[in-house]
C-alpha cells in the first residue's frame, strides 16, 4: 500500500462539503482533452459525464435508530456516437491515465475516419428548479433522528400497529457535463425521501400500509409537522385495508383519483411507449403513429421538467440540454416523442431534453421527467356520479408495461367500489390491466383537478432507475380489467 | 492535475480494518470490484458497446452496545477509504444501542471448500467482438425463424467478472472471484395491426455454456409469434398451470416472504409459520449455494457466512427461514448464510412433463408470462396480469392475453396439485411447472 506521503488528495470536493457549490467536477481543459481523445477515431458526437453523489439513509424502528448509511458514488462516463452506434466507458479512477483509457475505449466504436468537429466549451445559464435551504451536510444526525422519531412515535401510539419503520433518505448529486457541441455545465440535484410503513394484525388478518414523499428539496420539506402527517396518512390507509373487502373481478368502469390515482397508469399506458428509442427501433405500440388521433379529443398529455421541487424536475438533462416542455398528445392527436440526443438526430427531430441516466455507470436513454394529463372539463363529483357500478382508485403507486404490444398493469393500494354514483366500501388486493392504445381511446371524462405537486415515482428501464413525477386529474376509463377475487 | 492513488481491494481492506481498530471499534469491510462489457446489435450492426469497470466498498463500524454505522464509497483512493471509515465510525459513536448487532462468530465465517466453478478461467477469451457476433447471430436467428419478426434493437451479449473481499477487525480475510455471461434477445413480431414480443435469455458462469444464438433467437421468435390470435380466458375460478419460468417467479416471492427481515418485523404472511405445514406435501424447497457452476452459487453470503446447503420446506413443512446474522439472532434461529438473499433456490422436480400436467388439468390456464408486481407479502394477497394459453381437453387450444389471476398465497401454496420435471437449469431461483388450484381468473 502507498504511504501517506504519496497521498495527494482527490480532485473531487471533500466528503460532506457543500462549499464546492457549482464548481465543475473536472476542469474544462481536461474535459477538452478527453473530448479530443474520444473523437480521435471520428464519430458524430462525444460527451463526458462526471459525478459525485452522496446518499444518506436513516432507518428508525422500535424507538431507536436501526441503521444509518452513507454512500459516495463518484466517477466519469465517456460516450462516443458514430452514426447510430454508441461506445461507452467509465472510470471511477480519477487520474488522467484512467480517464484517457476510458476515452479510448469509448472511441473504439468509431470507424476510424478521424477529424470530427468540436466546438469550444461554453457554460449556459441554468434555471434553479431545486431550491433547497437545509442540506444533509449542514445538519447533524440528531435533527434527522428527531424527524424520524416524530413519525415513529405517532404511528406506534396506535394500538393496532405491531411494527413501524421510518426511512429518511437524502441524496446530493453533483454532476458536470462536457459535450463535443460545446456545452460545459455543472448542476447540483438534491433529492429527499421520507417513508413510513406500519404493520398491524387483527385476528387472522395481517396488513401493511405506507405513506411517502419524494421531492427535490432539502430537509425543510419536512418542517411544519410533515412526518406526523405522513404517519397519520399511513395509519389511515392501514385502517382502510382492515375495513376492505375483496376487490371485484372483471371488466368495469374505473375512476382514477387525482394525485396518486392515475399517475402510474399514464406513465405505463402512455409514457413509456412514446420514448423515442423504442419508437425509432419499431418496438413500440406507438411506432409509426405520429399525427394520428390516438385518443378522445379531451386527452392532452405532456412531459415537463420545470416544476420546482418536483421529484422529476431538472435544470439540465444528463446530456447537457436544458429541458423543454414536451407535448406528446394534443387533443387526442399524437404529436411528439420523448427524445434523447441520439434518437433526435436519427429521427430528424428536435431534442426534447429527455436524455437521462441513473448515474455515470449508465448510458443515457430517453426517459420521462414529470408526465401529466392536462385538466379536462368535468367536476370530479360529476365523474363519480356518472358510474352505476365501478371502481374508484385513490392510490395506485406502481406498474409496468410491455412496450411492444402496449399491455400495461398497475397495482392498487387503496380503492373503493362505486355503486349508483356514490362511493361504497373499500376493497383491496388487485392489479388492473389494460392495453395502452386501447385505454387511451376509452378515456371518457377528465376532471378539472390536476395537481402534480407531490405525485412521484421511481422509474425503471433497462436496469436504470430515475426519479420522476407523474399525475392526472380525476379520470374515467370505460372498461378496465380489475384483477380481484370478489363479486 | 493532482490525483489520488487508487488502492487495490485488499489494500483498502487492510486500511479500513486498521483504521477501525485504531478507533477502538470492531467491524468489517466488504469490497467489490468488477470489469466487463455489454454489446448490443441492431439490424446486424453494432449498436452499443459499454466497457464496464468499477467497484465499491462498504465499511460497517461497531461500537459499544451494538451502536453501529455503515458507509459505502466507489472512491478507492486512500482518502476515500479513510473518509468512509470516518463516516461509519461517527455514526457508530452517536447511534442507538442494539443488543442484536454484533459481528458473526468466527466459526460461521469463511468460504465453503467445495469447488464451485463460478470463476471461468477462460473468461478473457470471450471478447466483446465475439459477443457482438453472438448478439447479431441471435438477432438473425430470430428473424429467420418467422417472417413476422423484425428488428427489435434489444439483442445483447454481456460478460462480467467480479472480485469480492471481506475483512473483519478480528483478522478474518476472505476473497473470491465470480464470472457471469449472458445472451439476451427481445423478439418483436408484427402482424397487420398488432405487435407481440418475447424476451429470451441464456445466462451462465462460463461463456462456453451459454445456449447457442440460434436456440435463443429461435425460441424468442417462435414464442412471440405463438401469441398471435389471442383471446381472453373465461373469468372465474379455474386451475392454473404455471410454466417453469412463471413458477420460478412464484417461488421467488416465497423467498422474499421467508427472509428474516420480513419475518421479525411481522411483515410477511409466513411470520409464525416455522414448523407448520406451509405448502402442499408435494413441495420440497432447498437453497443450494454449492451447485457446480450455477449462476446463484457462492462460497459465502454478503456478510462472509460460509455457504451450506439448506432445506427450507420439506414435504410441505416450513423448516427454515432465510436469515442474515442480525435476523438469526433476533429470531433465535440458526445461521443460514442468507445476507443478500437466496442463492440457488430450488423447488424439487417431480416426474411429470408439462404436457402431462396439462392433461391432468384438462381445462384451465397455462401461464407463460406475468406482468406487474401486485403481491402483498404481509397479507399474502396475489394479483397479477397473466398471459399464456387456454387448455381444453388437456391440450393447448389458443393463446390468452389481457387477463389477471388472483389468489391468496397461503391457499395457493397448499393448492399445488402436481409438480413438473422441467426446472430451468440456468436460473438461480428455479421451479418446475406447477399445477395449482385456488386462482381466480379476471378478464
Amino acid at each position: 500500500m502507498k504511504g501517506a506521503d504519496d497521498m495527494t488528495g482527490s480532485t473531487f470536493p471533500a466528503l460532506d462539503s457543500d462549499a464546492g457549490g457549482q464548481r465543475p467536477l473536472i476542469p474544462a481543459d481536461l474535459a477538452e482533452t478527453l473530448l479530443a481523445l474520444a473523437l480521435e477515431r471520428g464519430g458524430d458526437y462525444a460527451d463526458i459525464y462526471a459525478q459525485r453523489q452522496t446518499n444518506r439513509t436513516l432507518l428508525f424502528e422500535e424507538g431507536r435508530v436501526r441503521s444509518t448509511t452513507h454512500e459516495v458514488v463518484q466517477g466519469v462516463g465517456i460516450r462516443v456516437q458514430d452514426g447510430a452506434a454508441t461506445g461507452y466507458a467509465t472510470s471511477d479512477d480519477l487520474d488522467p491515465t484512467g480517464l484517457r483509457r476510458a476515452a479510448r475505449q469509448a472511441a473504439a466504436i468509431a470507424a476510424g475516419g478521424g477529424g470530427s468537429s468540436r466546438k469550444a466549451l461554453t457554460t449556459p445559464t441554468l434555471p434553479d428548479r431545486h431550491p433547497r435551504r437545509r442540506t444533509a451536510a449542514g445538519t447533524d444526525l440528531g435533527e434527522r433522528v428527531a424527524l424520524a422519531r416524530a413519525a415513529f412515535a405517532h404511528a406506534s401510539a396506535d394500538p393496532r400497529v405491531t411494527w413501524a419503520s421510518v426511512h429518511l433518505g437524502e441524496c446530493d448529486d453533483l454532476i458536470t457535463i462536457a459535450t463535443s457541441d460545446g456545452i460545459f455545465v455543472t448542476d447540483r440535484r438534491p433529492r429527499l425521501n421520507f417513508f413510513i410503513e406500519v404493520t398491524g394484525v387483527a385476528g387472522e388478518r395481517r396488513e401493511s400500509a405506507y405513506a411517502t414523499t419524494g421531492v427535490r428539496a432539502g430537509l425543510e420539506w419536512l418542517d411544519h409537522g410533515k412526518p406526523e402527517a405522513l404517519a397519520v396518512e399511513a395509519l389511515r390507509r392501514l385502517a382502510v385495508k382492515f375495513a376492505a373487502a375483496e376487490a371485484p373481478v372483471g371488466s368495469m368502469p374505473v375512476v382514477l383519483a387525482a394525485g396518486v390515482g392515475g399517475g402510474a397508469m399514464l406513465h405505463e399506458a402512455v409514457g413509456h411507449g412514446l420514448e423515442a428509442d423504442f419508437i425509432r427501433k419499431g418496438a413500440s405500440a406507438y411506432s409509426d403513429r405520429l399525427g394520428e388521433q390516438v385518443a378522445n379529443p379531451l386527452v392532452t398529455v405532456f412531459d415537463r421538467a420545470d416544476l420546482p421541487t418536483n421529484y422529476g424536475a431538472l435544470n439540465v438533462d444528463d446530456e447537457g440540454i436544458i429541458p423543454h416542455h414536451t407535448s406528446l398528445i394534443e387533443q387526442g392527436r399524437l404529436v411528439g416523442f420523448l427524445n434523447d440526443r441520439l434518437s433526435a438526430r436519427l429521427m430528424g427531430m428536435a431534442c426534447s431534453g429527455n436524455g437521462r441516466r441513473q448515474d455515470y455507470r449508465h448510458i443515457p436513454q430517453p426517459r420521462m421527467r414529470i408526465t401529466g394529463l392536462a385538466p379536462g372539463p368535468h367536476h370530479p363529483d360529476e365523474i363519480i356520479a356518472s358510474i352505476g357500478h365501478g371502481l374508484y382508485v385513490v392510490c395506485a403507486p406502481s406498474g409496468s408495461v410491455d412496450i411492444s404490444k402496449g399491455d400495461f398493469n398497475f397495482d392498487v393500494e387503496e380503492a373503493y367500489l362505486i355503486e349508483h354514483g356514490r362511493l361504497g366500501r373499500p376493497v383491496r388486493g388487485a392489479c388492473l390491466i389494460g392495453n395502452g392504445p386501447e385505454v387511451l381511446r376509452r378515456i371518457a371524462m377528465i376532471g378539472t383537478d390536476l395537481n402534480l405537486a407531490e405525485a412521484f415515482g421511481h422509474c425503471g428501464k433497462g436496469g436504470q432507475s430515475v426519479p420522476v413525477g407523474e399525475g392526472t386529474p380525476t379520470v374515467l376509463i370505460r372498461d378496465l380489467v380489475v384483477g380481484g377475487r370478489g363479486a | 492535475m493532482i490525483v489520488a492513488v487508487k488502492l487495490t481491494l485488499s489494500e483498502a481492506a487492510a486500511l479500513a480494518t486498521d483504521r477501525l481498530r485504531a478507533g477502538h471499534l470492531r467491524g468489517h469491510m466488504v469490497g467489490e470490484s468488477f470489469e466487463g462489457w455489454t454489446v448490443r446489435s441492431f439490424n446486424g450492426r453494432l449498436d452499443q458497446m459499454d466497457s464496464i469497470s468499477g467497484g465499491r466498498l462498504t465499511v460497517t463500524a461497531l461500537g459499544e452496545d451494538g451502536r453501529h454505522g455503515k458507509a459505502t464509497t466507489s472512491d478507492f483512493s486512500e482518502s476515500g477509504v479513510i473518509e468512509v471509515v470516518t463516516a461509519a465510525s461517527a455514526a457508530a459513536s452517536i447511534g442507538d444501542s442494539d443488543p442484536w448487532m454484533t459481528l458473526l462468530p468466527t466459526p460461521v465465517l469463511g468460504l465453503a471448500e467445495t469447488a464451485l466453478a463460478i470463476d471461468d478461467p477462460e473468461w478473457q477469451a470471450f471478447t466483446a467482438e465475439q459477443g457482438f457476433a453472438m448478439s447479431a447471430a441471435t438477432e438473425a436467428a430470430a428473424r429467420a425463424a418467422d417472417p413476422r419478426v423484425g428488428p427489435s434493437g434489444f439483442c445483447n451479449a454481456s460478460s462480467k467478472r467480479r472480485t469480492r473481499v471481506l475483512a473483519t477487525t478480528d483478522g478474518i480475510r476472505l476473497s473470491w472471484h465470480a464470472t457471469s455471461v449472458g445472451l439476451q434477445c427481445l423478439a418483436v413480431a408484427r402482424s397487420d395491426d398488432e405487435r407481440q414480443s418475447f424476451f429470451e435469455e441464456s445466462t451462465a458462469r462460463h461463456w462456453r455454456r451459454l445456449r447457442s444464438p440460434s436456440v435463443v433467437g429461435d425460441t424468442a421468435a417462435k414464442s412471440a409469434c405463438a401469441k398471435f390470435g389471442w383471446r381472453r380466458a373465461p373469468a372465474g375460478p379455474a386451475p392454473v398451470l404455471l410454466d417453469a419460468r412463471t413458477a420460478g417467479e412464484f417461488l421467488a416471492l416465497l423467498g422474499q416472504a421467508l427472509s428474516g427481515g420480513a419475518i421479525y418485523r411481522g411483515r410477511s404472511w409466513c411470520t409464525g409459520l416455522h414448523g407448520t405445514d406451509l405448502a402442499s406435501p408435494l413441495v420440497t424447497i432447498e437453497d443450494a449455494p454449492l451447485m457446480h457452476g450455477a449462476i446463484g452459487s457462492r462460497p459465502c453470503d454478503d456478510e462472509g457466512a460460509r455457504s451450506r446447503d439448506l432445506v427450507v420446506v420439506e414435504d410441505g413443512r416450513l423448516v427454515s427461514y432465510l436469515v442474515d446474522g442480525y435476523a438469526a439472532r433476533r429470531l433465535d434461529h440458526p445461521y443460514t448464510a442468507h445476507a443478500g438473499g437466496p442463492s440457488n433456490l430450488r423447488l424439487r422436480a417431480g416426474k411429470a412433463s408439462r404436457d402431462d400436467l396439462a392433461r391432468e388439468m384438462r381445462r384451465g390456464l397455462l401461464v407463460t408470462g406475468f406482468t406487474g408486481f401486485s403481491v402483498d407479502l404481509a397479507s399474502g394477497e396475489f394479483s397479477r396480469g397473466a398471459s399464456g394459453f387456454w387448455v381444453e381437453d388437456g391440450k393447448i387450444a389458443h393463446p390468452i392475453q389481457e387477463v389477471t389471476i388472483a389468489g391468496r398465497l397461503p391457499e395457493l401454496w397448499q393448492g399445488i396439485r402436481a409438480i413438473g420435471n422441467d426446472p430451468d437449469p440456468e436460473s438461480a431461483i428455479a421451479s418446475p411447472s406447477l399445477l395449482i388450484d385456488g386462482f381466480i381468473i379476471g378478464a
